[in-house]
């Protein structure tokens, strides 16, 4: 059994970048997912989230089971080195000295001779979500209620908050959905009849109806980004 | 859902700062210990905030993107002024707000850079002049900030709605403000009512009263009056506070000092939607 995942991504229009300031990344090989929700009022938030995802591929131990301090010092060297702050101006400089911010939310599919487990590692309102039969039999970090924190838990470039970690262990058939925080409160918002449609709904139709409702307003105007893995 | 859209340039944000420059500013602020003119203090709270937006529009490249238009209405003994411009621009209802908004993008170019601190991460831009000056035009300046506000909302009726940080010290002395405030907080967007939250200067060390719920009752009408034109704070700005707020708690500081001032600057700009 391994992990098969496939990715809604639907940047905000108007954003400082057009890639959003959200990142994903997966090995499915190496059952890892990671993805992150750079904190938009933050100084190249995006590239944040970026970096933080790109060393958990390559490096996913320190942030799931061990110190992540070193493993973020890492990630803000990564940061500062594509700033290009030799050449930059006052503005840019003081805001690379601010430092940056993002949500995360990782997981690692761990096989073993009786099972799959998966372990997970969050910090903030990125949220991990596991569908089984079409319940939701796990949501980690714990879901907040009817209001989410507007200052959530953050990994900055100078000080993570640690992260909240937890193990399950999955079956064939399961459904591992990532999302940040925008997508994961619609998603949540919709009720227990909506799991198994967000189990299976096509990639692309979903993407198309979460742009439409964010449109609309229902959703709010953020970067909306959910990787889905299925365990087969 | 209101009060959610985030600036953009396609749907900018836009902040006035209507600031009291009567005579009465030169009298020193409490809770300073330089005990600097209020004017000084809040001439340099308001080129903190402007310094501060320009950084939260700041791409890595060094590009400041036009997320924001910004107006700084002075009003005092001459008159109602645009303390943007240089020299500032006299204004009345008839004011072309293309000449007094200026975007997050251009804000820099109308600052005067400040001599060095030795620090070179501390910010080094100024654009408000300290002024106190003559009585106060209180009716004025709300019957411009009105018109100017009004052309803004046509133009951009999809923005997240103007705020207005209005700060003074004294009694009106010219008339009564109350319907331009009220016109003030009847435009709209979209995505909500213009949001107007006063904050008055003390120089005293009299009881501050911060964002309350009940109208203040210190027996002073003119507080009275500020709480009462003074926008409820809607819920989706009320949970980026850093302290806890009264369920209908006001845009509305009574006897603030310098730090409140700051305070009140940073934290009635919406932040959280650029």
């Amino acid at each position: 059994m391994r992990l098969h995942c496939d990715v809604v991504c639907v940047p905000r229009p108007d954003g400082i970048d057009p890639r959003g300031q959200d990142a994903y990344g997966f090995d499915e090989r190496a059952g890892l997912v990671a993805v992150c929700d750079g904190a938009g009022s933050l100084f190249a938030a995006g590239d944040w989230a970026r970096c933080l995802v790109r060393r958990f591929v390559a490096d996913p131990e320190p942030l799931l089971y061990g110190d992540p301090g070193p493993w973020v010092a890492a990630a803000a060297a990564d940061w500062r080195a594509g700033l290009d702050l030799d050449t930059a101006g006052d503005r840019v400089r003081r805001a690379a000295a601010g430092g940056s911010g993002a949500t995360i939310a990782a997981i690692r599919g761990v096989p073993h001779p009786d099972g799959y487990r998966l372990d997970v590692a969050a910090v903030g309102d990125t949220f991990v979500f596991v569908v089984r039969r079409g319940l939701l039999c796990l949501a980690h970090p714990p879901l907040p209620g009817d209001t989410f924190p507007a200052r959530p838990q953050l990994v900055t470039t100078s000080d993570p908050d640690p992260p909240a970690r937890t193990s399950v262990e999955l079956q064939p058939g399961d459904t591992i959905a990532i999302a940040t925080d925008a997508t994961a409160r619609w998603v949540t918002g919709r009720g227990a009849t909506f799991w198994p449609e967000l189990a299976t709904l096509p990639a692309d139709r979903l993407a198309h109806a979460l742009a439409r409702r964010r449109d609309e307003g229902e959703i709010a105007d953020d970067d909306l980004t959910l990787v889905r893995c299925h365990l087969r | 859902m209101t009060y959610s859209r985030r600036m953009s340039s396609r749907h900018p944000g836009c902040i006035v700062l209507l600031i009291d420059q009567s005579a009465s500013m030169a009298e020193p602020i409490a809770g300073d210990a330089a005990r600097r003119p209020r004017a000084m203090a809040l001439a340099a709270a308001a080129d903190q905030l402007l310094d501060e937006l320009v950084q939260r529009c700041l791409d890595k490249s060094g590009r400041v993107m036009p997320w924001c238009d910004i107006a700084a209405i002075g009003y005092g003994g001459h008159g109602v002024r645009s303390l943007l411009q240089r020299p500032a621009l006299q204004l009345d209802a008839s004011a072309d707000p293309a000449r007094v908004f200026v975007s997050t993008a251009d804000l820099d170019s109308y600052a005067e850079t400040v001599p060095g601190t030795g620090d070179p991460l501390a910010p080094s831009r100024r654009w408000i002049q300290p002024v106190s000056d003559g009585v106060t035009p209180m009716v004025e300046a709300f019957t411009v900030t009105v018109a100017l506000v009004s052309r803004w909302v046509a133009a951009h009726p999809e923005s997240f709605p103007p705020v207005v940080l209005h700060i003074t010290d004294a009694q009106f002395n010219t008339g009564d403000p109350t319907p331009q405030a009220t016109a003030l907080t009847n435009l709209r967007t979209a995505d909500g009512s213009v949001l107007l939250f006063n904050l008055h200067l003390s120089g005293n060390a009299a009881e501050m009263i911060e964002y309350p719920a009940h109208p203040p009752q210190v027996g002073d009408e003119f507080a009275t009056w500020l709480y009462q034109v003074s926008s409820p704070i809607p819920p989706q700005l009320a949970e980026t506070s850093l302290f806890p707020l009264e369920k209908g708690a006001r845009g509305f500081v009574l006897n603030g000092g310098a730090a409140s001032l700051l305070r009140f600057f940073m934290w009635g700009t919406p932040g959280r939607v650029i």
